[in-house]
């Protein structure tokens, strides 16, 4: 591939990449603490979205299991 | 475990792509007449790579010769179709709104390089070595006048090359110095049958300003016009 | 998430045939400007033992540089306001120097250049 060739595909990609990436239909929110551009910390808030359903099933079981846990101490 | 793609209008999308990132089978997910575009997925880390990132990109672009689609985020994981369910019910009048804005229309992408002679450089933060302190500090006081005024030059060329193609678009973003020599970034959502006209422009604009270098790409689907959903905390302003 | 842009097998069905216009000459500046623009994209962590100390001298070198060229900002503010007194600017003025030679030379123990540091004081910049 011609050096041009080469340097299309990358520049394409580059900026492709800043729309896929940044930009687009964004569900959750990724953070970044930064000063002035310096990225210090980067905390990514991907929580699975999960269904209603499914979150509730899910609370019910911990909250049976932590009713047990502590009938059991309580004896 | 779920990967998205794009929302599109089409809620029967009947010509699919072959396959998604990993060989996986694409499947729509169907919520009233939107539908998300998905394809099963075994890890929430989907690694940007050239290659996913190019599959996730002609997925997108092969809906939208056929319908109107906001492209998701890459890397967008659901835990499943109920998650994707209830995302589609959640933001269901806001994707409407917006499939309809972008309906027919494309994103065009622009770049200007400059160099000019008391441009703000990477250079301008440390001074040149001096005789005295005193010497030092004067010198950093003229330079960083030189690099407000240089700065104030560059936002106002900024906003004169958006002016023109900002006037042939639907909506349109622009930042200016991004970095020091990337004098002005830009998007424009622009009708398909506007497409010509604009890199016309553009060749014009090029012309008008021969110190300058034009960087015009697409047309893309329209990542830069989606509209906020859930707002995020990274919201770090330039 | 750090893209891998290492480059693919040359595939027809891509569409990297977006160029509509530009200056053939120019791709290697616009290159070079999109990743320095990118750089601000997040970072996973290195962790490879031997990047570690390199990763974090990088860090610590930015916060430092970043001090640096904020507590300069400041005094010429001040000098512009005319509030440091001739002793305190020459002072000031070779203090600065020093850090700038101790940073050169911090540079190049962990081999870090400018452009490793992605130092834009961007918005800070207006604020001061």
């Amino acid at each position: 591939m011609s050096q041009l060739a080469i340097r299309e595909k990358e520049v394409t990609l580059l900026d492709l990449l800043d729309r896929i990436l940044n930009k687009g239909v964004i569900l959750y929110g990724d953070v970044t603490l930064s000063v002035a551009d310096v990225d210090l910390v980067y905390v990514s808030l991907k929580v699975l979205v999960t269904s209603i359903e499914t979150a509730e099933r899910m609370r019910r079981t911990a909250a049976d299991r932590y009713a047990s846990a502590y009938a059991e101490c309580e004896r | 475990m779920i990967y998205l793609y794009a929302i599109t209008d089409d809620s029967e999308v009947t010509t699919l792509p072959e396959s998604g990132i990993g060989g996986a089978p694409l499947l729509t997910c169907a919520y009233r007449e939107i539908a998300a575009v998905t394809s099963p997925v075994a890890s929430a880390e989907i690694e940007p790579t050239a290659d996913n990132v190019w599959r996730h990109e002609e997925i997108v672009e092969a809906l939208m010769a056929e319908s109107a689609v906001l492209p998701v985020r890459f890397g967008t994981v659901l835990a499943d179709k109920a998650a994707v369910q209830a995302t589609l019910a959640a933001h269901y009048s806001h994707f409407v709104t917006a499939l309809d804005r972008v309906c027919g229309r494309v994103e065009l992408g622009l770049r200007v390089l400059w160099e000019e002679v008391g441009c703000p450089t990477d250079k301008d933060n440390g001074g040149r070595m001096a005789d005295s302190g005193r010497a030092y500090l004067m010198a950093r006081v003229e330079e960083e006048h030189q690099v407000q005024a240089a700065r104030q030059r560059g936002e106002a060329l900024a906003a004169e090359l958006d002016g023109p193609l900002a006037d042939m678009a639907v909506e349109s973003t622009h930042r200016a110095l991004v970095t020091p020599r990337l004098l002005l970034t830009a998007a424009y959502l622009v009708e398909q049958d506007q497409v010509v006209p604009f890199q016309q422009r553009v060749r014009a604009l090029g012309a008008a300003y021969p110190a300058l270098r034009f960087l015009c790409t697409g047309p893309w689907p329209p990542y830069s016009f989606v509209g906020a959903v859930v707002s995020t905390a990274n919201e770090r302003e330039r | 998430m750090k893209p891998n842009l290492a480059t693919p097998a040359p595939d027809a069905r891509r569409p990297v045939g977006r160029k509509l216009l530009c200056d053939a000459d120019d791709l290697e500046d616009f290159a070079t400007e999109l990743e320095r623009a990118s750089n601000t994209l997040p970072q996973r962590i290195n962790a490879d033992p031997e990047k570690v100390e390199q990763g974090l001298a990088k860090l610590v070198l930015t916060l430092i540089e970043l001090l640096r060229r904020l507590m300069e900002r400041q005094a010429i503010h001040r000098i512009e306001a005319g509030s440091l007194t001739d002793d305190e600017i020459e002072r000031l003025g070779q203090t600065f120097m020093k850090l700038q030679v101790r940073m050169e030379e911090l540079k190049q123990i962990f081999e870090l250049g400018d452009e490793d540091l992605n130092l834009n004081l961007g918005p800070l910049g207006d604020l001061m």
